[in-house]
């Protein structure tokens, strides 16, 4: 009598999910049934993914997805998925690089959305990060991500094309916990001169969006050395009056601080008179790490040097956040 | 002693003892909904009908069913650590006989079936372990699976298994 390995899926996952990983790609030469079985389990099981980033080079038409592994059974699947989506697009147009915890795909913007649907559909990931990317293909991501739950995103949105109303739709579409955003680095905007007051005011814009969307946010920025700015002080007053309770204001050059001293306490008044619970973290000039006001105080969280420090504000009936 | 009687898909009438029973997920669900538990009713005039498994089969079922009970009955869906599950010796020593066979693979689809995880997590460990570190045509002779590829279908999956690995 032959033996019939089509089990149903609850039975199926169990004796696979017993195997290591070499003898679970064997199975795939047994027969048609088991190839497809341990094939398949790539869908029944979401390949969970650590982070799955697609990054945009507009001048070369070109799109890259990074899958970061959870561990190197995903990789493999990864890897058979890899390549058997790729056989749809043309060598010439498709490269792929691979290595112990990671696949990069680079390819056409053209065949992006063919890839994403054949392939991507199959993965689940921890974090989902956009970087660059144009309105095209913020467009082709807002149909396929419709609906899937994330919790965790990052984007970094392209000054050349500032499609940050756009972008903000589509991370309303996500409806993630938490966002990461680089802001607008000020460097960069000196190739951007004449556009400069509105770039500023649009991705503040965009910021003061996500702070209506999402609980937790971090944004990024970097800046040159200077220390006073009452837009940036603005800028997160803004923000904590919205539905966003968590802010982390992180810099790329941990050596500048964020805020200057009589802005550190002019926030501190301000956190004082809001009613919702908000923790704020950001950098403070080293000296006025004792500074606390009514009720509120502040922990030192880690030294980087003898300059700055690392702090986090908190209203919580009057005590410092442990 | 309460008895409740299950019907195998061919007709075959198994009396078993109510308490062995709480071990099947999906007959708990219909002895519930048939009120089979309720003091007026009577249970030996109700049989279940299984129609998805069959007399031989469910006979090896109860006969496990019997051995264990009284076991904790899991809940949940949730994974096995599978590295702490180990196949206990009676359990081994009853799958062996009907190992690398249609039979092994039915009791496994009835334990599914029967939603009875712990018997189902055995079983599906006992398969498992026959495949350990053994290539794709050894496991084909030794459960007698017929080789459906083609010789370029076979050193395709090959070619596919070697650069993944």
């Amino acid at each position: 009598m032959e033996v019939d390995f089509r089990f149903p899926q609850k039975a199926t996952c169990k004796i696979f999910n017993f195997l290591e990983t070499s003898t679970l790609l064997r199975m795939r030469e047994l027969c048609k049934s088991t190839m497809e079985i341990v094939d398949n389990l790539l869908i029944i099981n979401q390949t969970q993914l650590e982070q799955f980033l697609i990054y945009e080079t507009i001048e070369q038409d070109e799109i890259t997805i990074l899958f970061s592994f959870k561990n190197i059974r995903h990789l493999l699947f990864g890897k058979l998925f890899a390549i058997s989506a790729s056989t749809k697009i043309p060598t010439m147009f498709f490269s792929l690089t691979i290595d112990n915890q990671s696949i990069r795909i680079v390819l056409r913007s053209a065949y992006f959305k063919t890839y994403l649907i054949q392939y991507c559909s199959l993965l689940h990931a921890r974090l989902l990060s956009f970087v660059n990317l144009s309105s095209d293909i913020i467009q082709t991501c807002s149909v396929y991500f419709d609906g899937a739950l994330y919790d965790c995103c990052q984007l970094e949105p392209n000054p050349i094309v500032s499609n940050f109303e756009q972008l903000a739709d589509f991370v309303h579409l996500l409806r993630p916990n938490y966002v990461s955003v680089a802001a607008l680095p000020r460097t960069r905007l000196t190739e951007f001169q004449e556009k400069k007051t509105a770039l500023i005011s649009a991705s503040f814009n965009f910021l003061l969006e996500l702070a209506d969307i999402v609980p937790r946010l971090n944004i990024v920025m970097e800046r040159e050395n200077e220390v006073n700015d009452p837009v940036l002080l603005k800028l997160v007053q803004e923000i904590l009056n919205r539905k966003c309770d968590t802010l982390l204001m992180d810099h790329i050059q941990k050596m500048d601080t964020a805020l200057s001293v009589s802005d550190v306490e002019n926030l501190f008044q301000f956190v004082h008179h809001l009613e919702k619970r908000k923790t704020v973290i950001m950098w403070i000039p080293y000296e006025k790490k004792k500074l606390a006001i009514g009720e509120f105080g502040m922990k030192r969280i880690r030294r980087i040097d003898r300059k700055s420090e690392f702090i986090l504000f908190n209203l919580s009936e009057g005590r410092v956040f442990a | 002693m309460v008895l409740i009687t299950l019907v195998s898909s061919d007709e075959q009438n198994f009396p078993v003892e109510r308490e062995l029973l709480k071990q099947s997920g999906t007959i708990e669900t219909l002895i519930v909904n048939m009120n089979l538990d309720d003091e007026d009713t009577d249970a030996a005039a109700m049989p279940i009908p299984l129609p998805n498994v069959k007399g031989d089969v469910l006979e090896k079922v109860i006969q496990w069913m019997e051995h264990h009970k009284g076991d904790p009955v899991k809940e949940g869906d949730n994974e096995d650590n599978n590295a702490e599950i180990v196949v206990p010796q009676w359990d081994d020593d009853f799958f062996k006989p009907a190992m690398y066979g249609s039979k092994h693979l039915e009791l496994t689809v009835a334990a599914s079936y029967l939603d009875i995880k712990n018997l189902l997590t055995l079983s599906c460990k006992a398969i498992s372990n026959t495949f350990k570190g053994k290539t794709g045509p050894q496991i084909r002779e030794e459960w007698g699976v017929p080789n459906e590829f083609t010789p370029e279908e076979e050193e395709a999956i090959r070619k596919e298994n070697e650069w993944s690995e």
